[in-house]
């Protein structure tokens, strides 16, 4: 016994030792995909960054340096202040329409009618299209003698018909719809995985307990999708912050910029109108609402799912 | 695994690493192949059987030259071609834009000397000084096109025969085909206002005549601040824009009608024709009825058909890398692209109205209504080759749309390219 004890606390030391090695022999694996992420991301990044206080044309080999300028130019320019509305207003509504309308998706999915399975395909075969497509197929839709005025003619709703991407002040909410088709899918997806993890006793328990259906989901489904909503609700907050593909393709920014993002007019800035600094100085302004959305947000939902 | 060992594992793996990650990003120099031939690298558009054809008679007439072709379709071509150009990766021979409207313009590429001068080239005098003022800067040749484009009117003939209409030759003329359209369940012009879309011609055509066409001096007045668009016929021009809206004569709902639906409207006889870039009419042919025939004419905007001028601009060419290790012979390809044989191969693989002369060149039958007046050089450029950056583009495009929906004015229009204009 004296003898296991001993060789017990000869191996102790031994262990760590080769634990140690192993954590170092780790970060020795880790280094070159942090050299490559350094190469590839970070450096491009700060470089890219740095030209937001130059006055870079994209051709011109000497830009000269202008301090804060290109930031205060976009308090300036009616055109930021359009884009940064309208990426706000995508963001937030697509991020309270996609959620609110996956999460019942979800659970009208999550029900033991026949039929759930290709229903559950059918909303999520969107999500696979690539955005271009999607923005062609919806462009083509919405045309004024598109798909979408010819169904409301059919149906004898010919008074509803609407110039849906060239109204300035319908555009931008034809397109908030179009995103929505796109990934409420993806959504209903990422609740479902929720839903399908509650433990079915938990709301038995529930039901036996008195609580009706309303109750049963407020007080434990809830609860116990936070993960699910605060995955969801980031990414579509992020995605709707970042929105370019759908926007370019069916209304390129327009009618007369009414429907310009920062993204679109990130693009627009550097690769129509030669305005590299300014289009960088933009980049970043996306860049900091993103991180900033992210953090609160990612820190509000944290709190409810404690 | 000793520590030294560990250790030049991983400086292997660290270097090995950034060797790859550098070896992705730089180019191969090399433009010799492995028997000796030469590989000469040309960045063109997707689907370019003009291209192709080149090509293919460069390659035979110069037996150890290949090209090594890149087809690239649009927008890409802009943001590509920009990028090799300025990183120092771009091919041998590149697609460039007449002007200083886009990141591979002549002008806008002039700025960081990307482009060989080619001012010395045979083919330089085949076009005339206002040709030659948007093909470089600083009175240097940067690039050449083997193609006018034109800015007709082109008409569904079937679709003209069934209203009993002909090409209109006068303002009156056309007002008159709007009603006629009208009262035939059709609209005269097809009209497209998304971005992308015809919007923008329909007052390159009627400044033609308007403006630039009697007023030579406008645009140098311009440069030299004597001329504004608000004081100009502009307004007349945007004024005859809105009486054409008023009067019916464009597609309902334009500011939602991509391009591809106005062509379609135009190809199915549903409008019977379309102001626009003669480009276009390829398209149109393909989304057309068998049988259905095209023809063109110039857009008139008074009542004087010989007061018309026609918008002819150059179309995009090529120019070659100012870093080319082959300059010579990208050269020497790009002389033969503009050359009569050159040319010769560019209108029998393309409708295109060639740059320069061709011996026994007849035009297509579709370019047929315009072709007197190109050859009559009653013509003007395009007025945005002449603007002196990008930004009076964007502001005239994009407050275009607005003025088209009815939300801004030509007044409010024009201040902002004039604003634009100066900077």
């Amino acid at each position: 016994m004296a003898i296991a004890t001993a060789v017990r606390l000869n191996e102790a030391p031994k262990k760590r030792r080769r634990y140690r090695g192993f954590a170092s022999s780790v970060w020795w694996f880790v280094l070159p995909a942090l050299a490559l992420y350094v190469f590839a991301v970070v450096y491009p990044s700060i470089r890219g960054s740095l030209f937001a206080f130059t006055d870079w044309d994209g051709v011109s080999p000497n830009p000269s340096w202008v301090g804060l300028d290109q930031f205060a130019r976009i308090l300036t320019d009616p055109n930021a202040v359009v884009a940064v509305r309208n990426t706000l207003l995508i963001a937030f509504a697509v991020t309270i329409i996609q959620n609110a309308i996956g999460l019942l998706i979800a659970l009208a999915v999550n029900s033991q009618i026949k039929s759930r399975n290709v229903l559950r395909v059918i909303i999520f075969a969107p999500v696979v299209i690539t955005s271009i497509a999607v923005g062609f197929l919806w462009q083509n839709l919405y045309s004024p003698g598109g798909g979408i005025n010819q169904l409301l003619e059919a149906i004898g709703l010919g008074a509803l018909q609407q110039n849906w991407l060239g109204d300035p002040d319908l555009a931008i909410w034809s397109i908030i719809f179009v995103v929505f088709w796109q990934f409420v899918g993806y959504s209903m997806v990422i609740f479902l995985a929720g839903l399908q993890g509650i433990p079915e006793e938990v709301l038995e328990a529930a039901a036996i307990d008195g609580a009706g259906p309303v109750r049963r989901f407020w007080s434990v489904v809830r609860p116990l999708l936070a993960p699910a909503i605060t995955i969801n609700v980031m990414l579509s907050l992020i995605g709707g912050l970042k929105l370019f593909d759908q926007v370019f393709v069916m209304t390129a920014g327009g009618p007369g910029g009414a429907t310009n993002t920062i993204s679109t007019l990130i693009y627009s800035n550097a690769f129509s109108l030669g305005r590299f600094g300014y289009a960088s100085a933009l980049a970043v302004v996306l860049s900091i609402f993103v991180a900033v959305a992210s953090i609160i947000q990612y820190r509000l939902l944290a709190l409810q799912e404690r | 695994m000793s520590r030294i060992t560990k250790r030049a594992t991983a400086a292997i793996a660290v270097a090995a690493v950034a060797g790859l990650a550098l070896a992705g990003c730089s180019t191969d120099t090399s433009s010799e192949g492995a028997d000796g031939e030469v590989v000469l690298t040309m960045s063109g558009w997707a689907d370019d059987g003009i291209a192709e054809a080149l090509i293919a008679q460069f390659e035979e007439d110069n037996p150890g030259v290949t090209i090594d072709y890149t087809g690239l379709p649009w927008p890409n071509i802009l943001t590509q071609i920009n990028t090799e150009l300025v990183s120092g990766t771009a091919s041998d021979i590149v697609v460039v834009f007449p002007g200083n409207g886009n990141p591979i313009t002549a002008q806008t590429l002039a700025k960081g000397n990307y482009l060989a001068d080619l001012s010395d080239s045979p083919w330089v005098s085949n076009y005339n000084e206002a040709n030659q003022a948007v093909m470089g800067a600083d009175g240097t040749i940067l690039m050449g096109a083997n193609a006018f484009t034109i800015i007709p009117a082109i008409y569904n003939t079937q679709a003209l025969e069934a209203v009993g209409a002909t090409p209109p030759t006068t303002w009156s003329e056309v007002l008159d085909l709007c009603k006629t359209a009208t009262d035939n369940g059709k609209v005269a012009y097809a009209l497209a206002a998304v971005a992308g879309g015809n919007y923008h011609t329909v007052p390159y055509a009627l400044t033609a005549t308007l403006l630039y066409g009697p007023d030579p001096d406008f645009v140098p007045d311009q440069y030299a601040g004597d001329a504004t668009f608000s004081d100009s016929d502009w307004n007349a021009a945007l004024d005859q824009y809105t009486e054409l809206i008023d009067a019916g004569c464009f597609t309902a709902d334009a500011t939602g009608t991509a391009l591809d639906i106005a062509q379609g409207q135009v190809a199915k006889g549903d409008a019977l024709g379309m102001i626009t870039v003669s480009p276009q009419i390829s398209t149109i042919q393909d989304m057309a009825p068998d049988g259905a025939t095209f023809e063109t004419a110039a857009f008139p905007s008074t009542d004087d058909p010989a007061d018309t001028f026609l918008p002819v601009g150059l179309g995009a060419g090529y120019g070659v890398n100012a870093k080319s290790e082959n300059l010579d012979l990208a050269k020497k390809f790009v002389d033969f692209y503009l050359s009569e044989a050159g040319l010769r191969i560019a209108v029998d693989n393309g409708s295109i109205y060639p740059s320069g002369p061709v011996d026994g060149y007849t035009p297509p039958e579709t370019l047929a209504g315009v072709s007197d007046q190109v050859q009559s050089d009653k013509t003007v450029s395009f007025p945005d080759q002449t603007w002196p950056n990008a930004v009076v583009n964007d502001a005239y495009t994009t407050g275009l749309q607005t003025f088209i929906g009815g939300s801004t004015t030509a007044a409010t229009l024009l201040q902002q390219m004039d604003a634009a204009w100066n900077g």
